[in-house]
């Protein structure tokens, strides 16, 4: 479904010296450094796939996104995208395929989402009774009727990217790339819009690639990950091993009624410290978040607290630094 | 399948048209300025016929200069404006988005420019219209069958100008300077601010043989009948010109393509 072989893209930098003089100088003689944001990248996904392609920033996850939906034209190697090389077949393609960019929205601000689907039916040529039927299901399944006919300004962000992973699919696209697709949405939303796509993918047998920063979105969506550096591959396993070995550990912000009595416990470490609040990282292999809960209300008076997962980049620095692979 | 490739453009002229009514403010500040501009631009002209005591300036009564200047004012505040929206998506990649869908950025971006030009131009001309009829009298009756090509055209032809300018933000970092200086020569040497006539002759002869009286003046002097070229003249000047700037666009379209490819915007 997606072969990716060898494939690299490097981009020129212009260079310029500091001051005044500098800027004159580029002016006339501009000096460009060759910078790799993708290097020999090999992979492949099958069909049905939930792959997470996951990377800190400028790491050359939007560049492979990029390539493979037949923007950038790469520096060399080759892929293939549902038999079609992504940038030379672009056009074809772009019927086969479906996109959701987290940060870029497709839906016309002023208008109600039904009149971007009605859109979306044109621009990709869609028969009237099959669009309709189409529509009709995702609809259904995506839980947006009560507001389908209210304008797209009035609707919260969970409803607004409900409405854009519609329009993404309503050209029954094989292959869905969603970058960031949960970014700013709180946690029941997320957990619905996931829910949602892994039925899609369940019935419909849509291959899913998805870049995240939720940790929470590649452990639920995905059952796989290829986390990428500097444009290299570091990582591609099963998201359950990665689990296993990454994401077993959980941070905790606990804000306490007195000064804390001494806390140690194995698998409990204190990241910070601030008078009466503290943040605590748990590495639930060896201690589980229950025992650290429950020792800590029975040691102190709880004010508030939170659970949350590392960050992306947490654990994209946990893989580099060998964190938690030995121990 | 050409009829469906045209759909999905007409599609996006019917929902931008759509979009138009939820701007209802931003239209009501535009009309009340045309009726200001054109009520400051009408005294002007009545102050200079009768101080100069004189029926005609170049073959123009009052009535027919007044009719005249709201053509002009109609046309030229109905553009939309495409500058900032084109510089922004270059700017910050969005036009990228455009490659992966089967659409062409050309071809939805002009669906949306025109039913913006064509909506606000019906009511300029309409509101214009009445106001004009109040101060001045005397209702010219065109031929809408020659005016209604020649306002299409010359709108379709300011946005494959205006587009090429905006693209070459792919190249240039502040392309307001190129714009600023299109708009001005728009004004002046395509005749929105007074007829060409009016013009000494080589500036007139300099301004009948560039693009810009095609957008302004041909429709304008049509529809006070003051044109001197048939209509048939009139519509192939204007065709010419819009294929001599729309394969310019295509070139440059293709190049901000070519160098998005290959340096990803």
């Amino acid at each position: 479904m997606i072969e990716v072989n060898s494939l690299f893209k490097t981009f020129k930098v212009k260079q310029k010296e500091p001051g005044l003089y500098g800027s004159l100088y580029s002016l006339f003689r501009p000096k460009y450094q060759e910078k790799e944001a993708v290097s020999s990248l090999s992979f492949t996904i099958e069909q049905g796939e939930m792959v997470a392609f996951l990377g800190p920033n400028g790491a050359g996850k939007s560049t492979t996104i990029k390539m493979l939906t037949g923007i950038l034209h790469p520096s060399g190697g080759e892929a293939r995208v549902l038999g079609y090389i992504p940038w030379r077949e672009r056009k074809q393609l772009s019927y086969r395929i479906g996109t959701v960019f987290g940060q870029k929205s497709q839906l016309w601000y002023h208008l109600p989402p039904s009149d971007t689907f009605e859109l979306m039916a044109r621009i990709y040529e869609l028969k009237r009774g099959d669009y309709l039927q189409r529509r009709k299901k995702l609809i259904e399944r995506f839980e947006i009727e009560p507001y389908l006919h209210t304008p797209v300004r009035k609707l919260s962000l969970g409803e607004r990217m409900r409405c854009e992973i519609i329009a993404a699919l309503l050209h029954r696209p094989e292959i869905i790339f969603l970058d960031e697709p949960t970014i700013g949405l709180d946690v029941v939303v997320k957990v619905k819009i996931r829910e949602m796509i892994k039925e899609l993918n369940r019935e419909e047998g849509v291959s899913v690639f998805l870049t995240s920063h939720d940790a929470g979105d590649v452990e639920d969506l995905c059952k796989r990950a290829i986390v990428i550096n500097h444009g290299r591959i570091i990582l591609d396993q099963a998201v359950r091993d990665m689990k296993r070995n990454y994401l077993r550990y959980k941070v905790i912000n606990v804000k306490l009624g007195k000064m804390p009595n001494t806390l140690s416990m194995a698998g409990l470490k204190i990241l910070k410290q601030k008078e009466r609040g503290l943040k605590l990282e748990i590495d639930t292999k060896m201690a589980s978040i229950e025992e650290v809960l429950q020792s800590l209300i029975a040691e102190n008076t709880v004010e508030d607290i939170t659970i949350e997962d590392p960050s992306m980049e947490q654990v994209i620095s946990y893989i580099y630094a060998g964190a938690g692979v030995s121990g | 399948m050409m009829w469906k490739k045209g759909a999905k453009y007409g599609a996006v002229f019917r929902i931008s048209l759509s979009q138009q009514f939820a701007y209802f403010y931003d239209f009501l500040i535009r009309t009340l300025f045309l009726i200001l501009i054109l009520f400051v631009f009408s005294r002007l002209w009545i102050t200079a016929y009768t101080s100069g005591g004189t029926a005609l300036i170049e073959g123009y009564t009052l009535e027919k200069m007044m009719w005249y200047l709201m053509v002009t004012e109609s046309i030229y505040m109905a553009f939309p404006a495409l500058v900032d929206r084109i510089e922004k998506d270059v700017k910050n990649g969005e036009i990228a988005y455009f490659l992966n869908r089967p659409i062409s950025y050309i071809g939805f971006q002009y669906g949306q420019y025109l039913s913006e030009a064509v909506f606000r131009v019906a009511i300029n001309l309409c509101v214009g219209s009445v106001l004009i009829y109040f101060m001045a009298g005397g209702i010219p009756i065109p031929n809408l069958l020659g005016f209604i090509p020649l306002v299409f055209l010359a709108l379709t032809l300011q946005y494959v100008t205006v587009m090429a300018v905006c693209l070459s933000s792919f190249w240039v970092e502040d392309i307001r300077g190129f714009h600023l200086v299109y708009s001005r020569l728009l004004m002046i040497i395509g005749g929105m601010m007074v007829p060409l006539e009016i013009f000494p002759e080589w500036l007139q002869h300099i301004a009948r043989i560039l693009p810009f009286q095609s957008i302004i003046y041909l429709p304008a002097s049509f529809f006070v009948g003051a044109h001197t070229e048939p209509l048939a003249t009139m519509l192939i000047e204007q065709g010419l010109w819009l294929v001599f700037f729309t394969l310019i666009l295509l070139g440059i379209y293709r190049l901000g393509v070519k160098r998005l490819n290959v340096n990803g915007g």
